[in-house]
């Protein structure tokens, strides 16, 4: 009824004289991108995206304004649109200042949600904890010992009193749950995949895809899995026990994983090809790098890793008592620490930069240092001599540091006529390694004798093979980047059993800039919760793990660290997906670099106007839906911002908080406080339910993640209440339970809106469980 | 004799006050007496005292001291005019070259006194067609072709026959004089100098449209227009022309004044009515227009003042005497307010279809100190820089439009080769930036990200992809921003980069401002052969950054030197050097 016919991008459409040309054509299913409607509220303009073209006016309207008339000739994707839209998304990405994702996640190769696994932990959920960290790493006890951990460099909390200890946290998770979590996996595909390698990248590519339901077999040349984790990590830092949970827990989903087969001898690249319907080449890098001088080849003179291999098999090689190891990397440290273990009196690591160059964790060379190892700087080994036919020492070129290298650090330079011997009975070279090209000859490698593999897909230059891990490109890193190839891998190879394998592209995300990202406010000092450790004269004696699992007490001590810089409307952020979708030019504006205050004073909403686009969604619910006008613009031109009268914070304005305007702001910089410690980002499903706290029993939809309600709005905005938006949370969640008849009373006409405690003092209610605190 | 003593803010500016003073103690008891009346448009000459004679001839009397009022008044009252503070013929040609309608009585009539109004033939044209039907006034009024003043020049019979065509009860007319543009103030000066023909034009709207109420918004900031308005409504309501059944018609009409308190974009007509209402002043979404959704949700019909003040003329002397003037395209006069570098600033009433280059150069006696001209910016803000090229452009809306620039309210800024048009269309995105209202994403963060972009460049750290920023963020604003405000506001970036790209060029990849203008961009030095050690310079420096003994050179430490041009200020012996890259002058006095 009363309906029109009008044409949108050249196909017919019947549109609602009642509605807004906007409406009619979300309801059509065409594409209009917009941030600051809401079909309960009065048409505002301001976010500029629903751009329409309507044949016969001179320029773009806002389809959010105007009603549809007979016979319209509509275009919404005019390239004057497309790039007046891109603009307004660039213009708003560069005043919208927050993290999407937290820095601790975006430094971790595999995106690991440490944030949300962190404030479960401080919520005491670990399990949930658990189940999170899983979606992106399968591996995460062995990880969360022997990770040099990204993260924590880009920790945040290291501008106050130190980084948050992100990877113990999730050692702890791990031991916590003990291998008892399986994930679901996706009803069979009937796609068949083979891996080559059960290392971290192998075990990792297997686990994603038996997870989405294909069938993995992986080929291990080795007699027990894990690669490099077991047989080039020193059991000290991760048992075979830890592993063999871990590797057990992914072969619950299914995942077969034949021993001692040999790329190259037992099978090759097109035998797989032909028997699976796409191979994962996962070989890792295995062979030692040479000290490449004199005599590198004798006896006594052993490759890192292969040295670190046979004590991980359980041999005992002789090594003497005085042992150098050449080096300054991870490997270094694990070979001087193993050597100090063997029982080498002496252990010398050799290193031609020094200390500051050295690209070993510094936690590393620290523990090191504590279990005896000395360091030999500026030391280049010039060349092995000889006695008897074996090793007996190095002649060592001193050096001096000169002018940076490609990468940035200071190259050692030789001084002249500086040379010096040294006696040792064993010399270790851990100055790298590489990958053993048997069986690969098939693929395209890079002349450093890797593999190549697209930096997006992973895929060779054989259709349907795939590879990754150490064997790749730019070669050996660490664990994690292993895991992390493994599991875009996965995915990739999923796209190309559904045949949309395309070239994926890194997801944008808003980042704070350098300017503001330092800007943490006042951190109230908190130590950082420390490793326990045995003392160095025992670890030295034995194998055994040298530091033990956070207990829950110290563990939901460090998870409260926590800043929270990852923005906890991530999951439902409406910018985010249109800034991702369009093409955003990075704008910087010196006038952004001001950071705004947040206010945390109101119990149950918190306001964070650095993430305030402006649409004016809350200003106008308030006053339009609930007949408030709490919320107002202040001040002109940038400076504009969303306030309440005379800047008065929330708790002490008329707000009755009904909670219409978290629910319509399409950003962060309005949210529901939850009955949580933390407030992380966490992935929600939601459920319909009935309110029950009064007779006019509104329908709710609740957002959960596992059992924690993170939301309840109302499936219409007018019945909005506080009750329903918050007392449903609160109740839910269980946090009201314990606090007696009276304080629930006393609650409860909080939620009614009767803010009127707050009036006078000024609390600060920094979570809901503040808010229980304080009305107990 | 009528004495005229021009009263406008501008008069009373330069000294009025103290002038009325002594011609009013000199007349005291005799039969002598001035009349205060408003600008009209002399302004460069105030204070200013006409003299219409008993034939009805004029004299024109300028710069007036309180010495020179003494010995004029002395003369009149000996019955002889004046021989002193005569304005030259080409002063007075200023006036003469013009053809006055909005501005007809500016300077002529006493704006608080109704009987000076009525006596020109004011309300004439009311009482006529208070008993004429709507259509009648509408007929004239498309006839007249006038198009609203305000800017955007659109047909003013159309606007008022859209709300005319709304059935409701009450209907408002809302005069727009909230007259915001830097170095535009025509408005102010017809209400100041004749407040009663934007009454009349309001009453004769209303007819139109069949209003009931009247709202004039005038910024706060024009306080002797308020005053005057307010007396003239008062007078008005006395006279029983507002009111109840007026003249024992059926029409009733009350005026009521509102002030606004400042906010540029409260010029816009749908933020004032937000701002009328209380509210924050904020466009918002046309449709629905005001004249279907206006005040309070009624049909408004919003007109500038200028446009008012045409009206009462047109309906007087009927609609075609009004279009034989102008162009096809663009009926009847324009008011435009001349400032900047030019010889006779003031305002300039002309009829559409005249040059710039005539209005500046034959009305306003060309540039101070016959400089030669860089340019002309047309409409404020909103508007664009036209180079000397373009001068010959016919002022109608198609052709200005035409240029890239806007007709606008009329501001036009002359500018000689002094000006740097990188810095100038800083300024004005500098204003737009922070007279943004803060609604729409592309204006609030768009401008402000051009003013960086155009503070980098005047800074001298440009870049040469700069401009394509620019140029494109610029064109995305014109389409997307809300409001006119932020449609117009890339105007005068876009029009600069459009005819000046060398000075851009000059910015970005040689670090050099040619008009000698951005401060990041100058050396000063001082040169040794002229000066003598007068120490003046020393002295007058901000940073201590010169050192020299009297009667010896003087040096500038350029790491100090903030280049804020006081020594050259200073300088009688055109001794200070400013360079920037290759261009470079001698200044001081006597440089």
């Amino acid at each position: 009824m009363n309906s029109v016919q009008i044409t949108v991008n050249g196909r017919a459409i019947n549109a609602s004289m009642e509605k807004t040309l906007l409406q009619n054509l979300l309801e059509n299913g065409v594409y209009v991108p917009n941030l600051c409607f809401n079909k309960n509220l009065e048409s505002y303009g301001g976010c500029g995206l629903c751009l329409v073209a309507v044949e016969g006016l001179p320029k773009p309207v806002r389809s959010c304004s105007m009603k549809p008339s007979a016979g319209m000739n509509i275009t919404t994707d005019t390239p004057e649109i497309v790039a007046s839209r891109n603009t307004s998304l660039s213009l708003m990405h560069a005043d919208h200042r927050g993290d999407c994702i937290a820095p601790c996640r975006r430094a971790c190769p595999t995106n690991q949600d440490a944030q949300g696994y962190i404030g479960l932990i401080a919520d005491g959920k670990y399990e949930e904890a658990l189940r999170l960290i899983k979606e992106d790493n399968p591996l995460p006890a062995s990880i969360g010992r022997v990770c040099p951990h990204p993260c924590e460099d880009a920790c945040r909390r290291k501008h106050a009193e130190g980084s948050v200890s992100i990877c113990s946290l999730k050692r702890f998770a791990a031991d916590t749950d003990g291998n008892t979590y399986t994930p679901d996996c996706k009803p069979s595909t009937g796609k068949r995949a083979a891996i080559i390698g059960a290392g971290p990248a192998g075990l990792s590519c297997a686990y994603f895809l038996a997870r989405e339901g294909h069938t993995v077999t992986i080929f291990e040349a080795m007699p027990k899995s894990g690669g490099m984790l077991r047989y080039g990590i020193p059991h000290y830092r991760l048992t075979d026990k830890v592993l063999d949970g871990e590797v057990a827990a992914i072969e619950r989903l299914g995942v077969t994983i034949e021993y001692n087969k040999t790329l190259g001898r037992d099978f090759t690249i097109p035998s797989l090809k032909e028997q699976y319907d796409a191979v994962f080449v996962a070989v890792g890098a295995w062979q030692s790098t040479a000290l490449r001088c004199e005599n590198d080849d004798l006896p006594g003179v052993l490759g890192g890793i292969d040295f670190l291999r046979e004590v991980a098999e359980g041999k005992r090689p002789e090594i003497g008592k005085r042992v150098a190891v050449v080096g300054g990397g991870n490997t270094a440290m694990d070979a001087v620490r193993t050597a100090r273990r063997l029982g080498a009196q002496e252990v010398v690591l050799v290193y031609r930069r020094t200390r500051d160059e050295m690209p070993a964790s510094e936690w590393e060379i620290e523990e090191a240092e504590d279990e005896g190892v000395k360091f030999m700087f500026l030391s280049a080994p010039e060349a092995v001599y000889a006695e008897n036919g074996r090793a007996a020492g190095l002649v060592i070129q001193k050096c001096e540091l000169g002018e940076p290298d490609d990468s940035g650090r200071r190259r050692p330079v030789p001084i002249a006529c500086a040379l010096q011997e040294e006696r040792f009975d064993t010399i270790i070279a851990a100055i790298g390694q590489k990958v053993v090209t048997e069986g690969l000859d098939p693929l395209a490698m890079t002349r450093w004798g890797t593999i190549i593999a697209d930096k997006n897909t992973f895929q060779t230059n054989l259709d349907g093979v795939f590879a990754g891990g150490d064997a790749v490109n730019n070669g050996p890193d660490i664990a994690i980047q292993a895991i992390a190839h493994g599991k875009h891998a996965a995915r990739a190879i999923g796209a190309y059993f559904n045949g949309t394998l395309s070239s994926h592209k890194a997801p944008f995300y808003v980042e704070k800039t350098k300017e503001v990202s330092r800007e943490i406010g006042e951190v109230p000092f908190l130590a950082r919760v420390k490793d326990t450790f045995l003392p160095p004269d025992e670890r030295i004696q034995h194998f055994n793990e040298t530091n033990r699992t956070f207990t829950q007490e110290e563990a939901r001590r460090e998870a409260s660290r926590c800043l929270e810089c990852g923005c906890s409307a991530y999951y439902d952020c409406r910018l985010l997906p249109l800034l991702q979708m369009h093409e955003i030019t990075h704008i910087p504006l010196k006038s952004a670099n001001n950071v705004l205050p947040e206010d945390h004073s109101h119990p149950f909403i918190w306001r964070d106007n650095n993430k305030c686009i402006l649409c004016g969604l809350c200003v106008r619910v308030c006053k339009e839906v609930v007949g408030k006008e709490v919320l107002g613009f202040d001040a002109r031109g940038f400076s504009t911002t969303v306030e309440c009268a005379f800047h008065t914070p929330l708790a002490h304005s008329d707000c009755i908080s009904c909670g219409a305007c978290t629910a319509v702001c399409p950003t962060g910089a309005l949210q529901d406080k939850r009955a949580f410690t933390k407030t992380p980002p966490l992935p929600f499903s939601v459920k319909t339910v009935v309110c029950e706290h009064c007779e006019n029993r509104c329908a709710f939809d609740v957002y959960s993640h596992g059992r924690s309600i993170i939301k309840a709005i109302p499936d219409d905005i007018r019945k909005t209440c506080s009750i329903g938006r918050y007392g449903l949370t609160l109740q839910n969640n269980g946090a009201v339970k314990d606090i007696g008849e009276e304080a629930a009373g006393r609650l409860k006409k909080a939620l009614l809106g009767d803010l009127d405690y707050f009036k006078g003092t000024l609390p600060s209610f920094d979570s809901t469980e503040d808010i229980m605190r304080y009305y107990n | 004799m009528r004495l005229l003593l021009g009263y406008g803010s501008c008069g009373i500016a330069a000294g009025t006050h103290d002038v009325a003073r002594v011609f009013d103690t000199m007349f005291d008891g005799k039969d002598l007496s001035i009349t205060r009346v408003g600008c009209n448009g002399l302004c460069f000459a105030e204070p200013l005292l006409q003299v219409v004679d008993d034939d009805g001839n004029d004299h024109y009397y300028g710069r007036i001291t309180q010495k020179d009022a003494k010995s004029i008044a002395q003369s009149l009252l000996e019955g002889t005019l004046p021989n002193q503070n005569q304005l030259s013929e080409e002063e007075v040609a200023f006036l003469t070259k013009q053809t006055r309608i909005a501005l007809r009585n500016c300077g002529l009539i006493d704006p608080e006194n109704l009987q000076d109004y009525r006596a020109k033939g004011g309300y004439t044209a009311f009482t006529k067609y208070l008993k004429a039907s709507p259509a009648d006034v509408l007929e004239e009024m498309k006839t007249s072709g006038l198009r609203g003043r305000g800017g955007a020049g659109f047909p003013t019979w159309r606007k008022w026959e859209a709300a005319a065509k709304e059935q409701s009860e009450d209907k408002y007319i809302v005069c727009n004089a909230d007259e915001g543009d830097p170095g535009a103030f025509m408005d102010r000066s017809v209400l100041e100098g004749d407040p009663h023909s934007v009454l009349e034009g309001m009453l004769l709207a209303a007819l139109a449209i069949g209003a009931n109420h009247g709202l004039i918004y005038a910024r706060a900031e024009y306080p002797l227009a308020i005053k005057r308005l307010q007396t003239a409504i008062d007078t008005l309501k006395e006279a029983g022309l507002t009111g109840k059944h007026i003249l024992g018609t059926s029409f009733s009409f009350d005026f009521k004044l509102m002030k606004g308190a400042g906010a540029f974009v409260c010029g816009e007509e749908t933020a004032l009515l937000a701002s009328l209402e209380g509210g924050r002043g904020m466009p918002r979404t046309k449709p629905p227009f005001p004249a279907q959704k206006g005040y309070k949700g009624k049909p408004s019909n919003i007109n500038n003042v200028e446009t008012l003040a045409n009206v009462p003329w047109i309906l007087e002397n009927g609609g075609a005497a009004y279009a034989r003037l102008g162009t096809e395209d663009s009926k009847g006069t324009k008011v435009f307010a001349l400032a900047g570098r030019v010889k006779r600033g003031g305002l300039v009433e002309v009829p559409m279809g005249l040059t710039l280059r005539q209005v500046v150069f034959d009305i306003c006696g060309g540039i101070l100190d016959d400089k030669p001209i860089k340019g002309v910016q047309i409409g404020g803000p909103s508007g664009g820089c036209l180079p000397e090229h373009l001068l010959d452009t016919p002022i109608d809306y198609k052709s200005i439009s035409a240029t890239g620039a806007i007709m606008g309210s009329g501001g036009l800024v002359v500018m000689d080769t002094d000006s740097c048009m990188v810095d100038m269309a800083r300024f004005f995105m500098d204003f737009t930036s922070k007279e943004s209202c803060g609604k729409c994403v592309p204006c609030r963060v768009g401008t402000t990200a051009m003013k960086e972009i155009l503070d980098k460049i005047v800074e001298g750290n440009g870049k040469p992809e700069d401009l394509e920023t620019l140029k494109t963020m610029g064109e995305s604003i014109r389409a997307s921003a809300l409001c006119g405000l932020g449609n117009s506001a890339p105007n005068p970036v876009l029009t600069t980069m459009r005819y000046f790209p060398e000075e851009y060029e000059a910015h970005i990849s040689e670090g050099r401002c040619p008009a000698l203008k951005c401060t990041a961009l100058l050396h000063y030095e001082i040169l040794p052969d002229k000066c003598i050690g007068c120490t003046l310079c020393r002295r007058a420096c901000p940073t201590n950054a010169i050192a020299g003994e009297v009667k010896k050179t003087h040096v500038i430490n350029s790491d100090a030197c903030i280049a804020c041009g006081s020594c050259a200020q200073v300088c009688r012996y055109g001794a200070v050097l400013v360079t920037s890259g290759k261009a470079q002058k001698e200044v001081g006095l006597h440089a």
